[in-house]
């Protein structure tokens, strides 16, 4: 049963995508986008219909099961009736792919199923903040019944009880309309979240670059043990990675499709998802904002600044409703913000924090993903040998996606200097995971920055072969030419005969 | 071989490489905790859960534990008696009407007790304990 709730949140997630990018129901690239995309909306939906009917009438089990089918039906309407065609998308067009890429992304895959499961068996409530904080809330709002807002107890402020609900909300939701507690809520959604994350990704890489970009960056993120295993340990990390790529991709979709606004309108849905899976979602949004706004200033159109974020306003408008009223009425104050000005200021001021935070920045990034070789160098290797070349309609999205991360790291930078006790301790246990909530987003500019590599070898002999064809032609094309020079000599001549007798 | 061959192929064998590699570790770590004791959330559900049965939902506990003063296991053994308990709140202070004792032994310290006026209500057994603080 609880599978089956977190599989009908998966459908009306998808039903919604498909209404916004409608596309025939077979074997194709956009419908691998459509799901990977719909398993996150949908969980967001979810997530948030719960909350609402918590927060509106209580846990009353048959008007959560009456809110969450309607949308259910509401979204697969949608998705079946809608007649009106949308953007169609496709493979970028390339050379051809040889096979064994798309049987080195079969390896990852199965490789990396396979380690989910063993570190779900081995770990099955997750790590330390699965239990310490996500499902711990999760067992609050379905155990607590009528004091289900004891979870946003002062008295539990070790826990951070103002972080937002979407993990716990899905748990929560699954459990109670199952009438059941199980792992398999918490389980299923982090096994939806990695794995939605390499879809996204490798579908998004495959309609702007084509499919050889797209396997390559595949089979990279899920050779990336961290990915994997910190989504295992249900880390809201993961979730919160899945939204900041949903989000960046649609942009960089968007900047394809210029005349198709609803990239914007999905792109604002997945950002307003992000802030409601973590508080570092809301500096997300913020740091999102600001890159976009410079980024289309500076390379793309001015002119669709306004309505792209008017689509953007319009698919964030619900989430940060949830938002608002989960931080207005229920949250209390953040932790971290509630530190007197004095404590900020001797922090700042203390060099050591800075030289301990800048040493993390400076060594963490070659351990990204736990390759056994430092997967940056790997790909400064990769660069070196394949080279960048930025087409002009890519600028924007790519510029957008690293002055998003760039902003991001600057934030939480500030913060592990002026805020937190121990920034040693902070760094060590945290900025992996940060790292990780941008890795797949870094990858995806990546990629699109990079020339399509070029597999065919030419041979020699290959070589020779068309220099000879090309000398062949010329010379036919210049007997050709003789034989007609003569040919029209010849008539000359013979017309000029008769004439002369 | 061309270099953007080798550029690719040397990516994905890194990448193929790594995960089967730590695939093993995994695969190691998940053996060797089917074989030994292990320290986590199944063994804290299963010792607290006579507990955690016979609380009221909306209850606030106290907390003492024989872990040593504030480090990262007593830390842990803390959040994972809250999330066994919850939706008990657990406190961690001794200054409750009740008291949820973590000991890693049926035999907790007599003085220890004295001296925080802990008075036993119930033992549990596997180490867990109520006790009623006598100034409160």
């Amino acid at each position: 049963m609880i599978l089956l709730c977190l599989a009908l949140a998966w459908l009306m997630g998808s039903g919604l995508v498909r209404w916004l990018f409608p596309a025939p129901l077979r074997s194709t690239l956009q419908n691998a986008l459509v799901l990977s995309l719909g398993a996150g909306v949908g969980i967001g939906i979810a997530s948030s219909l719960y909350f609402l009917t918590l927060a509106l009438v209580g846990p009353k089990i048959l008007v959560l099961a009456s809110v969450e089918g309607v949308a259910l039906v509401a979204a697969l309407a949608l998705a079946i009736l809608t007649a009106r065609r949308g953007t169609l998308l496709e493979w970028a067009p390339g050379p051809p792919t040889p096979w064994y890429f798309t049987a080195a992304l079969g390896v990852a895959v199965a490789s990396a199923v396979t380690m989910f499961i063993f570190c779900t068996l081995t770990k099955p409530h997750g790590e330390w903040d699965a239990w310490a904080i996500w499902n711990m809330r999760a067992r609050f709002l379905f155990r607590g019944g009528e004091f289900w807002r004891d979870a946003f107890s002062n008295q539990l402020d070790w826990s951070h009880p103002d972080y937002p609900l979407l993990l716990p909300g899905i748990v929560a939701m699954c459990w109670t309309l199952a009438r059941a507690e199980s792992t398999l809520a918490s389980t299923g959604a982090a096994l939806l979240f990695t794995f939605g994350i390499a879809g996204v990704l490798i579908s998004t890489l495959g309609i702007l670059r084509g499919k050889t970009q797209a396997l390559i960056a595949g089979t990279l993120l899920l050779g990336g043990v961290s990915l994997i295993v910190n989504g295992a340990n249900q880390y809201a990390d993961v979730p919160l990675s899945y939204f900041i790529l949903a989000t960046l991709g649609l942009l960089c979709l968007q900047d394809h499709y210029p005349d198709d606004l609803r990239f914007s309108v999905l792109a604002g849905l997945t950002a307003g998802f992000a802030a409601w899976t973590k508080n570092e979602g809301m500096f997300f949004l913020v740091a999102m904002i600001a890159a976009r706004a410079w980024a289309i200033s500076r390379y793309g159109n001015r002119a669709t600044l306004a309505p792209q974020f008017l689509r953007l306003a319009a698919g964030l408008a619900a989430p940060l409703a949830v938002i608002a009223i989960f931080k207005l009425r229920f949250a209390p104050p953040n932790d971290l913000l509630a530190r007197q000005p004095h404590q900020i200021v001797a922090h700042l001021a203390d060099i050591s924090r800075w030289i301990t935070v800048i040493q993390e920045y400076v060594v963490e990034p070659f351990r990204i993903g736990e390759y056994l070789v430092p997967v940056i160098l790997v790909l400064g290797v990769y660069w070196y040998l394949v080279r960048f070349k930025v087409e002009q309609q890519d600028r924007p999205g790519i510029a957008t996606i690293i002055i998003a991360a760039g902003l991001m790291l600057a934030a939480e930078f500030a913060i592990y200097v002026a805020l937190p006790g121990d920034p040693s301790w902070q760094t060590k246990t945290s900025f992996d995971r940060l790292l990780i909530q941008l890795w797949p987003s870094a990858l995806l500019a990546f990629f699109i920055a990079a020339n399509t590599p070029q597999l065919q070898a030419k041979s020699k002999a290959a070589e020779k072969g068309k220099a000879a064809e090309k000398g062949k032609a010329a010379e036919k094309g210049k007997a050709a030419e003789k034989g007609k020079a003569a040919e029209k000599g010849k008539t000359a001549k013979r017309a000029a005969k008769p004439a002369a007798k | 071989m061309s270099s953007h061959r080798f550029a690719v192929l040397a990516l994905i064998s890194i990448s193929l490489a790594s995960s089967l590699w730590l695939l093993l570790d995994v695969i190691t770590a998940y053996t060797y905790s089917r074989e030994t004791y292990a320290f986590g959330v199944p063994n804290f559900e299963s010792r607290f859960e006579a507990l955690h049965k016979s609380m009221p939902s909306r209850s606030v506990l106290g907390y003492v534990s024989d872990n040593p003063g504030n480090n990262t296991q007593s830390q842990a053994e803390f959040y994972l008696t809250q999330y066994a308990l919850a939706p008990v709140i657990v406190k961690a202070t001794t200054e409750e009407h009740f008291v949820v004792a973590n000991f890693h032994n049926n035999a907790p310290n007599a003085n220890m007790l004295r001296a925080k006026n802990l008075v036993l209500v119930q033992d549990f057994g596997n180490g867990v304990f109520i006790y009623h603080n006598t100034t409160r």
